[in-house]
């Protein structure tokens, strides 16, 4: 699937989330900002927890040798959300990622990698109305293992590390209950811990990629966690 | 209940381990260099592969290809290899059959490459050719011949260390000596092998215990023939 493809099926997802979420139906856009006003500030659709599984195709760019040399394949990851005040979140996620070696002139010898990652991330969600939320969030925090196969069974490898920051929006649609679909787009940098001959370095310091994910979120809770503390103590 | 056998497990468990390999992690290697030949003028094409050797079990070792390319229009190269710390390193040049190969040997555990950088600077490949011979007893029965070739290798192998290229772990297009003996036996032989264009081949050969004579040979063609009789 090319990229101009994944960008037309999301198309598709937030034209169908936004159309039946009742927003377009707004007359004119002070009725939406007053609406959307009143759903942050009303604290009514306010959660404590967002359980996340999710499948992404990541796109690396050409910016880097093993950009160059790989092509990703559909990916996973997982996670949870926790709402520490308000709309603002913290995260931790886990998850892996496949690339295929298509060029190995750009990577060394190898035939395809499973990046295994990990990251803290914190952003903000908005809830649009009861059934649309709109988020964003930034991974300052985090970690990737690349384990380079040289032949199929794994028994001859290489690894590379990197650091990890990723930058992603994302819009969840109610379905049910406490369950949302959502679709999200982010951008990861790897910088990897990678040393090379000088002339080479600068094709070997970051890999970075373009995700497009889908996956399903489920909330929990109503009360962000400063709020959930603060009246415990209220109690006592 | 019995005991398992913890000493069939430890040994299971060292078999396993020593069946992985793991090349050395967070690194590239960058082998450069520039391919001519005889003329200088660059080869295109040229495949240039770089090899570790490993042991891969107790018993059993193996060679990886660790990373490849080819020459480009200018005769230049870069390959982008895995790094490994072995003591059997190599980096071989190669340009189908019709050139010499080159193969380039270091013991990187002991003598780890500055930067990541390997330079091989400038290689020469020469062009190959064969040459067939025939050798043909006409004189009639109890006639014997001794006779040897003397020609140039087609192989050029260099050894580095810390200090640079080791002269006697080293051999590029040495000269070779092929002898043979021709008697009623054995009173014909036709046979052919490979040499470097543009070079020499001395033929020496004796008669019946009568002193040595010899002849000179040009290889300039990819097939040479070469026949003679005594």
């Amino acid at each position: 699937m090319n990229l101009i493809s994944v960008i037309k099926i999301y198309s598709v997802f937030i034209c169908f989330a936004i159309v039946t979420s009742g927003v377009m139906a707004q007359n004119t856009n002070e009725v939406l900002e007053d609406k959307v006003k009143d759903t942050i500030t009303s604290g009514k659709y306010q959660k404590s927890l967002i359980f996340s599984v999710e499948v992404f195709k990541p796109y690396t760019t050409e910016n880097s040798f093993i950009g160059r040399g790989t092509e990703a394949k559909t990916s996973f990851n997982l996670g949870v959300q926790m709402f520490i005040y308000k709309n603002f979140f913290i995260g931790g996620f886990t998850g892996a990622s496949y690339l295929q070696v298509k060029d190995s002139q750009f990577t060394g010898n190898y035939r395809r990698s499973t990046v295994a990652h990990s990251y803290f991330n914190f952003g903000y969600e908005l809830p649009i109305n009861e059934d649309l939320r709109l988020g964003a969030s930034v991974a300052l925090i985090g970690s990737a293992r690349y384990k380079n196969k040289v032949n199929n069974s794994g028994s001859v490898r290489q690894i590379d590390n990197a650091k990890l920051n990723k930058y992603g929006v994302y819009l969840s649609y109610k379905v049910d209950g406490a369950l949302s679909i959502f679709a999200g787009y982010s951008y990861r940098v790897d910088k990897t811990k990678i040393n090379t001959a000088p002339e080479i370095q600068d094709n070997f310091n970051t890999i970075n990629y373009h995700n497009f994910s889908i996956g399903i979120k489920i909330y929990g809770g109503n009360r962000d966690t400063i709020t959930a503390i603060s009246e415990t103590y209220k109690h006592d | 209940m019995n005991k398992p056998p913890y000493f069939l497990v430890l040994i299971l468990i060292a078999i396993l381990y020593s069946c992985s390999v793991r090349f050395e992690s967070d690194e590239r290697l960058l082998t450069k260099g520039k391919i001519i030949d005889s003329n200088s003028s660059p080869i295109v094409g040229a495949e240039i592969s770089v090899y570790s050797r490993r042991p891969t079990s107790l018993i059993s070792e193996n060679e990886f290809l660790l990373g490849q390319n080819f020459s480009n229009t200018e005769g230049d190269f870069q390959v982008i290899s895995l790094s490994d710390r072995s003591d059997e390193f190599s980096v071989e040049i190669e340009n189908g059959n019709e050139f010499t190969r080159y193969l380039y040997l270091s013991n990187l555990e002991e003598n780890p490459p500055q930067d990541l950088l390997i330079n091989l600077e400038t290689k020469t490949l020469k062009q190959i050719g064969r040459l067939n011979y025939n050798i043909t007893r006409t004189s009639g029965s109890n006639s014997d011949l001794v006779f040897s070739f003397s020609y140039e290798s087609t192989s050029c192998v260099e050894f580095y260390d810390e200090t640079g290229l080791v002269a006697d772990q080293s051999s590029c297009y040495e000269q070779l000596d092929f002898n043979s003996t021709l008697d009623n036996d054995n009173p014909d032989a036709t046979n052919s092998f490979f040499t470097t264009f543009d070079s020499l081949i001395e033929f020496r050969y004796s008669i019946n215990g009568q002193p040595e004579e010899s002849q000179t040979l040009i290889i300039d063609q990819l097939e040479n023939e070469f026949n003679f009789s005594y």
